[in-house]
């Protein structure tokens, strides 16, 4: 079974988001032999100012397989919500956020992938007098195992995988003001993943559900303050064929938090959003170990988040296999 | 499944597991406020309000057999709900509520809404609920003064009364009395927390009606912990009450005829900004849409302890296109190209803007936290918050007056390139008010914590700087300002130095 499947591995983060490329490939043999067909997946999400959202990809790396994407994204809105009263503010504008990420997604063993994210991040607003921010954001570092697999003969199968991830700011940026990059939490995520995928029509479906923990942060103002912890819950339909291509929805819900205040947004907001999007990757014809990729994502409703659109494009590398780890 | 991947699965659960706690962080809470003195010589001291001195407070009645059988069952009944309130209470019924007038300052510091017609453009109206002031720095500094004066002239009074009468805590008139508090000797009637909040109650009221019901229950509860906790007797307590809202009332008074009324004159203040002619621009609001700029006439507002702000007026600032002016506006200049992180960190930590205490907000707090530390008696606890925070209403007349004497623009009316991380105030530059009220706290909180003047001018400097570092002001607008804050402070030192301490 030639399958091969790359996928996207999301990650959102306040006011801006980045997207996560996650190759995978399925048997080193496969590259071995060139008679593979990639595919790539990737990219996208994003949001507004919701902090860090996770969202692995349902495919598994391959042992030794490892794959790198320089990601660009750019989000904008000049809408945005106080609680579930969505209004803007002439003072800031539009704030376009644009960040440029770098991935690595590595197959440790056959059950086993680390992934790890850095995104540079620029935001700024259209209106005011307010300055342009930007710096290095949070460093991510996921681990994804597969505990469950049923696979028929025909290579169709059925994935249970556990996610978990760490992610930290890289730089002492500012967190408490309208044009920020980050709440520069640290934070844990855990999530469980469950996809399908159908080898004869290459099509898939996939489930998800995490809970991410943030830390308190200590703000410039001399206070430390709780930044909230978020429940999501997304599913994905795509097609791995010789294209891939995939639409995906996610809300993500805070578990505590405060509205905006008096027009300031803080980090102990509560940010709420639903978003769709979609995501499309080809593989390079000439260069098989390379591929690119385009997604976009626009938040339906939201509390406490800019109603954002974002779009976002990326190239991807496959880099030789090294055998993976020997368990 | 092998069992390698079970394995894993089962350490992934478990930190799935691990990653859903809940979380919770802990305050910490300033523990009981016990004083290290009575003050008794604070019966001499004279109030801000002069009307005070005629007040008469009635003699505590003589038999208390009946009220102390009331203390008696309170405190054998107490629930678990009163004693977490008394623990509230008991960290100082003054500084709870000093923070609960910061609370109300944050809550309410934001500029009145921009109305807008259908298709969302502006009509250039600005909305403002006369029951929702806006509490920018002016009007916030005017309020803690007002509570400070109100606070500290109504526990003279009770000062007064609990030396003439030295009435003893019901724990002392019936020893089977076990309080919940740290016993004390200071005279009891009457209670200095009901006095307190009474006072606070009803002046806050008035400056914030919607709270009225909030701030009803606050003092009630402030009240019913000294009998839950058997540190005084009812009589204690109503006499305090009455004796607040009192001098609350004389406080109101004063607060109508004080000049703020008539400081946002926008009519007048066309008529009186056409006569003035500058070499620069004049400000304009840098805002979106253009608001009108803060109280003009704030300057005009009765000062506590300055003649008037032409007193302490600044000379005139740079001529533009001067040798002071370009330097200033290059440093503006340099700080969009280079600006450590700390200088970033300090810009923010003194910007006290929108949503928040305002600056002389972010100083009472520090000034509550070295009276905690001092263990002041509540008296004197009352006149460090009474002279610092009228000194602080003091620097903003002043600040007001020269600001609007002289109209200078912000740098980023000057060049638009100059930008900013720090919300922009939205009146004029020279001088600048973080400036005069750090340099004012600094100077009179010098005086009554010596040891800590030299920290205090080292914040007030800094502070300064912070809204260099911002691209708020340039640096004259702080230089000028902490020299003007600072005259200010010595006005109240000049003040408080006439009497005892």
């Amino acid at each position: 079974m030639l399958v091969v499947v790359l996928m996207p591995f999301y990650r959102t983060l306040e006011t801006r988001t980045i997207a996560l490329v996650d190759f995978s490939t399925e048997g080193i043999n496969l590259m071995r032999t060139s008679l593979w067909w990639t595919i790539v997946a990737l990219c996208v999400l994003t949001a507004t100012s919701a902090r860090s959202q996770g969202m692995l990809s349902g495919f598994m790396q391959g042992s030794g397989n490892t794959g790198a994407s320089l990601s660009y994204s750019s989000e904008q809105y000049s809408k945005y919500y106080i609680g579930d009263s969505i209004t803007d503010n002439p003072g800031l504008g539009t704030i376009s956020t644009r960040s440029a990420s770098l991935y690595l997604v590595g197959g440790l063993t056959s059950f086993l992938d680390l992934v790890v994210a850095l995104p540079y991040i620029s935001a700024s607003s259209s209106a005011g007098y307010w300055e342009t921010i930007t710096g290095l954001q949070d460093i991510s570092f996921y681990l994804r195992g597969r505990i469950f697999q049923l696979k028929t003969e025909d290579g169709s199968s059925l994935d249970v995988m556990l996610g978990g991830g760490l992610s930290t700011p890289l730089s002492h940026y500012q967190n408490n003001a309208p044009v920020t990059i980050g709440h520069g939490s640290t934070n844990l995520d855990g999530r469980l993943i469950v996809q399908a995928r159908d080898a004869s029509t290459g099509l898939f479906v996939m489930a998800q559900s995490g809970y991410i923990h943030r830390s308190a942060v200590t703000i410039d103002r001399g206070f430390d303050v709780v930044v909230p912890d978020n429940i999501d819950v997304s599913a994905r339909i795509g097609w791995t064929g010789p294209v891939y291509l995939d639409a995906w929805i996610y809300n993500t819900v805070g578990q505590s938090g405060t509205d905006i205040g008096t027009g300031v947004p803080f980090p102990t907001n509560r940010q709420n959003f639903l978003q769709v999007g979609g995501t499309a990757a080809w593989q390079l014809p000439f260069l098989p170990q390379f591929s690119i990729n385009a997604g976009m994502a626009y938040i339906l409703t939201a509390q406490n988040v800019g109603k954002s659109t974002r779009f976002s494009f990326g190239i991807n590398y496959n880099l030789p296999t090294w055998g993976g780890m020997q368990l | 499944m092998n069992m390698k991947t079970l394995t894993l699965g089962l350490a992934a659960f478990l930190f799935l597991a691990v990653v859903g706690c809940d979380k919770s962080i802990d305050v910490t809470q300033p523990g009981e406020y016990v004083p290290s003195a009575n003050d008794e010589l604070a019966t001499a001291w004279a109030p801000f309000l002069a009307d005070t001195n005629a007040l008469v407070v009635p003699a505590p009645p003589a038999d208390v057999s009946a009220e102390l059988a009331m203390v008696k069952a309170a405190v054998a009944g107490r629930t678990a709900k009163q004693n977490t309130a008394i623990a509230r209470w008991s960290s100082s019924t003054l500084l709870r509520w000093c923070e609960i007038s910061q609370d109300l300052a944050a809550k309410y510091n934001v500029a009145p809404y921009a109305e807008r017609s259908a298709d969302g453009s502006f009509t250039g109206k600005f909305i403002s609920d006369p029951n929702k002031p806006f509490t920018n720095p002016p009007y916030t500094s005017r309020m803690y003064a007002l509570l400070g004066v109100a606070n500290y002239d109504a526990l003279i009074k009770a000062w007064q009364v609990k030396f003439k009468y030295n009435r003893a805590a019901p724990y002392v008139l019936d020893a089977s009395i076990s309080p919940a508090i740290t016993k004390s000797t200071l005279p009891s009637y009457p209670s200095e927390d009901a006095v307190i909040a009474a006072s606070a109650r009803d002046l806050l009221t008035f400056l914030f009606p919607l709270e009225k019901e909030y701030l009803a229950q606050q003092a009630k509860e402030a009240m019913d912990v000294r009998i839950w906790a058997g540190a005084n007797l009812p009589s204690d307590i109503a006499a305090g009450d009455s004796l607040g809202h009192t001098v609350a009332l004389l406080a109101i008074e004063y607060a109508k005829t004080d000049g703020m009324s008539k400081a946002n004159d926008q009519a007048r203040w066309k008529t009186k900004e056409a006569a003035i002619t500058t070499s620069y621009p004049h400000w304009t609001s840098q805002e979106t849409p253009a608001r009108p700029p803060m109280l003009p006439f704030f300057g005009e507002v009765k000062m506590w302890n300055v003649p008037n702000a032409q007193a302490v007026r600044s000379s005139p600032p740079p001529e533009f296109g001067s040798a002071r002016w370009n330097k200033d506006m290059d440093e503006m200049r340099e700080l969009m190209k280079n600006r450590t992180r700390e200088q970033v960190r300090i810009a923010n930590y003194w910007e006290d803007g929108g949503g928040t205490y305002c600056p002389p907000g972010h100083w009472n707090l520090i000034a509550a936290n070295d009276i905690r530390a001092a263990k002041f008696s509540t008296i004197r606890a009352a006149r460090v918050l009474a002279f610092f925070n009228t000194a602080e209403h003091d620097a903003a007349v002043a600040c007001w007056d020269t600001k609007y004497t002289y109209i200078t623009p912000r740098p980023h009316q000057v060049d638009p390139s100059i930008t900013m991380s720090a919300g922009l105030p939205n009146f004029p530059g020279y001088t600048s008010g973080h400036s005069n009220y750090s340099a004012a706290a600094a100077t009179i909180l010098g005086h009554f914590f010596p040891a800590r003047a030299a920290s205090y001018t080292a914040m007030a400097l800094e502070a300064a700087d912070s809204r260099v570092y911002s691209r708020i002001h340039v640096r004259v607008d702080c230089e000028v300002g902490v020299t003007q804050g600072n005259a200010v402070g010595s006005y109240a030192v000049q003040r408080a130095m006439k009497e005892k301490e």
